[in-house]
């Protein structure tokens, strides 16, 4: 647990020492406030699950920015075979490198408060919903990156890794469409691997254990593969 | 010599040496294949039972999610009969709406433990649809013993003027199951005789709908039968061409006067009905010899193909919030009797707009004269009367004796505009189906069945003050991205400068 705290703190350190952070932050919460702008000004309602069931996308965009170069970097700096030889884990490597991403994206998340504030300030707003939207854009997002650290553990390039990443999600994301077109159990099977479906539920207030359940094993799987992935290197 | 013996040697511990690394590898590529499709394996199986045994909690402030009370009711009242209810979905596999009604159905299971529910898909077991009589994907079927109950797809999900699609799945499982539980069948008699239309014809469809909602249909020929049948719960008169027989108009009116339950559905014909006229003309109401012409709720195709504006009733209501049109062709036009002194009590369901007139020669040329009743007209007209005053319901004293026994029932009568709305290729558009069941409930009394209308998601509203408005605008698109954006950049040349 040592071991993944310290590559964490490391991590973030790092992270917030690099443009990238504040200028993925900033698009953020500038897209944020134009949702914001738009649904809770310009149509004068305080329900702000609507907001975020716009940010999710954006948000699947963004993922791929934030994790790109977690492994890459490394890879590319001939750091990674240093970490290698310590006395360290590649499960606690890799933890510790997800731990801190999850943190940046918290951080993130964190600044929509003052929004909530502004809100609260002129309106009592049904707050289920707002929270369970926001605990599910975590979760979903969790999941994002998790998919952004495996991609980032394949190659030494950055933005190869990014694209990767935003090639699975999108077909994460689109893959409700050929659910639809597809049908059947095979459909049935697709339509559940949609990240964009199982949001739909937090979005409207719903707390069902069943998609919490499904960006959880999604985020175990790829972290899963990337432990693999990094392994493999010792033998290969 | 030795020197070649020696490197032959190398070379061969060296081979031994590849080929051992290659199998290790070929073992540790193996092994992690293996183990990643385990992985996978276990997280389908996870996924498949979580989805399977889920837990949901409704977080909304209005329990947006979460079944009705009046379902619950419905539900406690199966558990306290103890009779099984078995439900049956006709759903193709996998598709979108099948999702949605089998999370419903589940929540009605969890809270029943006499209810339990199947689905099965009409395309890949069609041996299965034929034995429940089944012809569409996505009815719905309710059995109880040897009763059942048809849920047909349009009352499930319905689409609005926007083409958004509206989930009524809880109403409509909610209403066919409390009529299981009320138990109790109702015989509609259709009358024949004048030209009407049949039920195993025009009105299959019809004939369909109502038997699979529980309903007995049967025709009836009045003067073959010499008297309307014991068991008539609601007499309808759909279409007809000819006048009735003056013994007809007596039973009807006799059937009426004891609290009979009648359904007139008046097509302009250009022929004269004074004995259906002159039962109507008992309770306030008048049918023109006249088509309703409409310039604006209408067909785009034909002026006479109206679509109704609904007038705050029972039976409008649930159609009213749903935004659904009804469509209605060549309808007679229809009113109340001016100075009408009876005791019946009169209500407007349906009328044409203001820009519409009751054209007296539809064949010839079509313009408003003078002489010509101006819109809005009545479409369909409700009307029920009370059962208390009998000298004036019916003058005979064999009825009057009865009529006083039935002291505190009424009768109510249904005037319709066309009879065309329920023909099979006019039944299923817009609301039309759905009009004419509300109708028939109201007409036997069932009008107190639940008509759960979808929860709407709340809108907060909020009001910020112009000014303040502007502010925050500039703060949360403005301000506070450039704040981050400049934060960035003070810490990206504090540790340049560092560097160098």
């Amino acid at each position: 647990m040592k071991g993944v705290m310290v590559i964490m703190r490391r991590e973030l350190a790092s992270y917030f020492l690099s443009p990238i952070a504040y200028a993925v932050t900033a698009v953020f919460i500038l897209l944020y406030g134009l949702f914001f702008s738009g649904i809770v000004l310009g149509f004068g309602v305080a329900n702000l699950e609507y907001t975020f069931s716009n940010m999710v996308v954006v948000l699947l965009f963004m993922a791929p920015l934030m994790t790109m170069r977690t492994l890459a970097e490394e890879k590319k700096t001939g750091v990674d075979e240093l970490l290698m030889t310590a006395p360290i884990s590649t499960g606690h490597f890799v933890f510790g490198k997800f731990f801190a991403v999850c943190v940046a994206l918290l951080s993130m998340m964190a600044l929509t408060v003052i929004h909530f504030l502004i809100v609260r300030h002129y309106a009592a707003p049904d707050w289920g919903p707002i929270v369970t939207s926001l605990f599910g854009l975590f979760l979903a997002g969790v999941s994002f990156l998790a998919v952004g650290i495996f991609t980032s553990s394949l190659t030494d390039n950055q933005i190869i890794s990014a694209l990767f990443s935003f090639g699975i999600l999108l077909f994460f994301w689109l893959v409700d469409w050929m659910a639809e077109a597809v049908g059947g159990k095979t459909g049935e099977l697709l339509g559940n691997l949609s990240l964009i479906k199982h949001y739909e539920d937090f979005n409207k207030g719903i707390l069902d254990s069943s998609h919490i359940i499904f960006y959880l094993t999604m985020t175990a799987i790829f972290l899963f593969l990337t432990v693999r992935q990094l392994e493999s290197r010792r033998w290969k | 010599m030795a020197i070649w013996k020696s490197t032959k040697k190398q070379r061969s511990v060296g081979n031994a040496e590849r080929k051992q690394t290659d199998s290790r590898r070929l073992l540790y590529t193996c092994n992690t294949l293996l183990v990643i499709l385990i992985v996978f394996t276990a997280g389908i199986i996870i996924n498949l039972l979580a989805a399977r045994y889920n837990w949901r909690y409704d977080t909304t402030r209005n329990k947006l999610y979460s079944l009705s009370e009046q379902t619950r009711q419905v539900l406690a009242a199966l558990d306290d009969k103890g009779q099984s209810v078995e439900v049956i979905a006709f759903y193709q596999e996998g598709s979108s709406n099948e999702r949605m009604v089998q999370q419903l159905l589940k929540e009605y299971k969890e809270r029943s433990k006499n209810l339990s529910y199947r689905f099965i898909d009409p395309y890949k077991h069609p041996a299965e649809a034929k034995r429940y009589q089944i012809q569409q994907e996505g009815t719905v079927l309710l059995l109880m013993g040897e009763e059942e109950r048809k849920i047909f797809p349009s009352d499930i999900f319905s689409y609005s003027y926007y083409g958004q699609s509206q989930f009524y799945g809880e109403q409509a499982v909610t209403r066919a199951l409390s009529k299981l539980l009320a138990g109790g069948e109702k015989h509609l008699y259709f009358l024949q005789g004048h030209g009407e239309g049949s039920i195993n014809k025009e009105f299959y469809a019809l004939h369909n709908y109502l038997t699979g909602e529980g309903y007995h249909v049967h025709e009836v020929n009045l003067p073959k039968e010499g008297a309307i049948p014991e068991d008539c719960d609601l007499l309808i008169c759909a279409g007809p061409e000819r006048d009735l027989l003056a013994e007809e108009e007596e039973l009807i009116r006799s059937y009426l006067a004891q609290g009979g339950r009648v359904m007139f559905l008046l097509d302009y014909t250009g022929t004269k009905l004074p004995r259906v006229l002159s039962i109507l003309a008992e309770w306030g109401l008048e049918a023109e010899e006249a088509m309703v012409v409409e310039l604006e709720r209408r067909s785009l195709f034909d002026p006479t193909t109206v679509y109704p504006n609904y007038v705050q009733h029972e039976i409008t209501k649930e159609l009213e919030a749903k935004q659904v049109n009804l469509v209605f062709p060549a309808n007679r036009a229809l009113r109340e009797i001016m100075g009408y002194a009876g005791e019946a009590q009169r209500y407007i369901l349906l009328r044409s707009s203001n820009n519409s007139w009751a054209e007296k020669n539809p064949h010839g040329q079509v313009k408003q004269d003078d002489d010509e009743t101006a819109g809005p007209i009545s479409l369909a007209i409700a009307a029920q009367r009370k059962l208390g005053n009998p000298e004036k319901a019916g003058e005979r004293t064999a009825e009057t004796e009865g009529a006083k026994e039935k002291e505190g029932i009424e009768s109510r009568l249904l005037l319709v505009a066309n009879s065309i709305f329920i023909t099979n290729s006019y039944l299923e558009q817009g609301g039309n189906l759905n009009f004419f069941y509300n109708s028939v409930q109201w007409l036997l009394g069932e009008e107190d069945k639940i008509t759960i209308l979808p929860k709407q998601a709340e809108l907060t509203q909020v009001s910020i003050p112009a000014r303040e408005g502007v502010f925050i605008r500039w703060f949360s698109m403005g301000l506070l991205p450039l704040a981050i954006l400049g934060l960035g950049g003070f810490i990206w040349i504090r540790r340049r400068k560092k560097v160098k």
